[in-house]
């Protein structure tokens, strides 16, 4: 069951809302979108009178929520984990149409503020032979992995981030970001503490995860002209 | 129609690079992640190592001891792996003090290790903690086949009627011989009987075991059962006269029973006549003993570890054998003890050490400026910890207003650290100037136990032992934090063992000092029935 919420976990953490799509002719506009986890937002400048046509964005939003509760068997001890995610950054996009049309591929960089923690509890004493030891007396796990702070993007994509013949446009898009690493931080309490040795086990195992998705959508108004 | 067809085959070679990107790519974050516990729970630790107190004796059946745990906090009292199951290994016991519980001079915790194996006096090993610790103390156990010089045993049967009486008078005396000059005896008279703790008679063969301790000697005065000071002290009128420390004028212990029941009283009173030495000095006249003097007689209660005064014994002179004796008499069969009784201080007693040097370990006696007190030095050093700023508490039952000093020696090699002026006894905090090198290298042990089932690890916090290769010895290497272990007192190029006792079980490896290495990890694995990997 850990496995793969955390592993689903692991992946929505880096959701990011910002907004895609544009078919181009010289203007800026805003966007407003979503995706998995929340809302994000952009403002976008679109050159249509070049070919292919292009758009460069400024994007960025935040979001945070908790995951409902686990229970699970950690080395045979019943525990409780309780998950937070906040994902969000700003960063830099350049969506380019290479048909002229709506498809687009998408490049840019994101600043990343994405962080996934978890805190681990007992469910019940533990048992030091005669002497019950509570969950509070044991201590908890508590882990933070946070990627890389900059994350290079990659997407495809249809719909104008800077439409041109009408004020409001939508977009979709599908793309990935890639983290040259994670930093994992375990901070264990209690009598557990001597467990945050174990960071780099952690560090090891989820060191495939490099390439983080993103599916959002996003509806975007000119501004001007 | 140029968009139907786009948004499909885009759509799809996006998914496909996902799923490309992602599947296989979920291992759990968790995988070799072990649950693992610092077992440093307890505020008071303490390691019991018993020896033989006669050097040419050794003990090699430790485990078979029996353990009892007795008095009013024995019930806070557990091994290390929280369980009541008590049992020496290689001489070594470890336990603690449940946890949530911390000793303080205004609630200190007063226990007694009991410890009884056949052909062994039983031994009682009185614990008094004012304040958290992790203790060591050395306890010599007297093996009633082959005794330290200055101990005598004397064995026999005495045989009661249907009724549980004596036919005849009974008199039970321990040899002289050219190293123990004096003697003890018990004169038990024609009718006496014999009760248990419920007070119902004992018929039949009783063993009656006599064993007597001199003043003389050395290995005698170093076995004295429960050690000078003392902390659990009554008058005659059962009035507590709280700590103090005993000056021995010579001590028998007396243990009669079936193999059944112990005999805990007689019907009438029987004598019981110690010898003394005629070099003994009275401490309130500061001259030697005479005939006519009375020294204060105490019973030991080899249970709960309580001195309790009986009375005064008279001292005699005997013209024929030249020597001093004094008696009393008695109906309660116990631990019998010729003492005098200093009061000690009503304070604590520290040394704070400004010290330079390399963090280390020492282990310090004290001495007593006044001879009277020169027995003392008998007496077990203690092992502790060496770093600048440390604060030693010297045992409560020191006497008060004497001059005392502390001797500070290497644990490992005996050579000497330092040693303090003279200062009073009653000092309060007392610092002193020392400073130490030594030529080996610091050396860090992590050591760990891990389940076997469960691969669940414990980092053990107790005592750690060493033992060179060749020797027969265990000592002490130091205290053992989260199982972690810096240490000096191993040599580059030699072998040793380093071992533990925990739970019931001694655990040891055997490590090659190489003098570019400065640490080793100690992996040891656990019974599957250790409690912490249930």
């Amino acid at each position: 069951m850990i496995k793969s919420v955390t592993g689903w976990i692991f992946l929505l953490s880096f959701g990011f809302s910002h907004s895609a799509e544009c078919q181009v002719h010289k203007t800026t506009s805003v966007g407003v979108g979503t995706n998995f986890l929340g809302l994000g937002g952009h403002l976008a400048w679109g050159f249509s009178n070049e070919k292919p046509s292009s758009v460069i964005r400024i994007a960025g939003g935040i979001n945070t929520f908790k995951l409902p509760e686990q229970s699970f068997n950690f080395n045979q001890v019943p525990v409780s984990a309780v998950a937070e995610i906040k994902s969000g950054g700003i960063g830099l996009f350049y969506d380019i149409h290479p048909f002229h049309n709506s498809f687009k591929f998408v490049t840019g960089v994101l600043h990343s503020m994405h962080d996934f923690s978890a805190n681990i509890n007992l469910n019940d004493t533990y048992n030091i032979g005669e002497i019950p030891m509570s969950p509070e007396e044991i201590g908890a796990i508590s882990a933070s992995i946070k990627p890389s702070k900059i994350l290079p993007y990659i997407g495809l994509g249809f719909g104008s981030c800077a439409p041109t013949k009408k004020r409001i446009s939508a977009s979709f898009e599908l793309g990935t970001f890639y983290s040259t690493g994670n930093n994992v931080k375990l901070n264990c309490s209690g009598l557990i503490e001597p467990m945050n040795e174990q960071e780099s086990i952690i560090e090891n195992n989820i060191s495939s995860y490099r390439w983080i998705p993103n599916l959002n959508f996003t509806l975007n108004f000119r501004l001007f002209p | 129609m140029k968009y139907k067809f786009l948004i499909p085959k885009s759509l799809c070679i996006s998914l496909a690079i996902i799923l490309t990107l992602f599947i296989g790519c979920k291992k759990n974050p968790l995988d070799g992640v072990i649950l693992t516990l610092n077992t440093d729970i307890s505020s008071v630790v303490y390691s019991i190592q018993v020896f033989d107190a006669n050097p040419d004796n050794t003990i090699t059946e430790s485990e078979n001891f029996s353990v009892k745990i007795t008095g009013k906090d024995a019930a806070s009292i557990f091994t290390l792996d929280g369980t009541k199951n008590f049992k020496f290994t290689k001489g070594f016991l470890s336990i603690m003090v449940k946890p949530g519980i911390t000793p303080s001079a205004s609630k200190p915790l007063q226990f007694s290790v009991v410890v009884r194996y056949r052909n062994y006096l039983k031994t009682t090993i009185p614990v008094f903690l004012t304040k958290p610790q992790k203790g060591m103390v050395k306890v010599p156990i007297i093996n009633t086949v082959n005794p330290p010089k200055g101990v005598t045993v004397t064995n026999t049967v005495v045989s009661t009627n249907t009724s549980g009486a004596l036919d005849n008078d009974v008199k039970i005396q321990t040899p002289i011989s050219a190293e123990k000059k004096e003697t003890a005896e018990i004169n038990i008279p024609k009718n006496t009987q014999f009760f248990d703790a419920s007070g119902k008679p004992i018929t039949g063969n009783i063993n009656v075991q006599l064993v007597h301790f001199d003043n003389r000697n050395s290995q005698s005065l170093a076995s004295f059962p429960g050690g000078f000071t003392a902390n659990n002290v009554t008058d005659a009128a059962n009035s507590s006269l709280g700590n103090g420390l005993f000056q021995t004028a010579g001590f028998v212990a007396l243990e009669m029973g079936t193999d059944n029941q112990e005999v805990e009283s007689f019907s009438q009173p029987v004598q019981v006549k110690i010898g003394v030495n005629s070099e003994l000095k009275d401490p309130s006249s500061n001259q030697p003993i005479q005939a006519g003097n009375k020294i204060p007689s105490w019973s030991f209660n080899s249970e709960t570890a309580e001195w309790k005064q009986i009375g005064d014994a008279s001292v005699s002179f005997d013209a024929t054998t030249n020597s001093y004796s004094a008696d009393f008499f008695t109906s309660r069969r116990s631990w019998y003890n010729f003492d005098y009784f200093f009061r000690s201080c009503t304070i604590e007693t520290q040394v704070q050490l400004n010290y330079t040097g390399e963090e280390n370990y020492c282990k310090y006696f004290i001495e007593f400026e006044n001879s009277r007190f020169d027995y003392y030095s008998y007496t077990q050093p203690t092992f502790t910890d060496l770093y600048d700023g440390k604060i030693i508490t010297l045992p409560w039952g020191l006497p008060a207003n004497e001059s005392i000093r502390i001797r500070f020696v290497n644990p490992y090699t005996d050579e000497e650290i330092g040693v303090t002026p003279y200062f009073s006894s009653c000092y309060g905090l007392y610092t002193y100037d020392v400073n130490y090198q030594t030529n080996n290298t610091e050396f860090e042990f992590s050591i760990y136990g891990k389940c076997p089932v469960n691969d669940r690890i414990f980092r053990p916090s107790g005592w750690i032992y060493y033992q060179a290769q060749g020797s027969n010895e265990w000592n002490i290497l130091g205290f053992m934090s989260n199982g972690r272990i810096a240490t000096r007192a191993l040599e580059a190029g030699k072998t040793y063992s380093v071992g533990t006792n925990n739970a019931g079980q001694f655990y040891s490896t055997e490590v090659t000092m190489e003098a570019d290495v400065q640490s080793a990890e100690v992996e040891w694995i656990l019974p599957a029935d250790y409690s912490g990997c249930k």
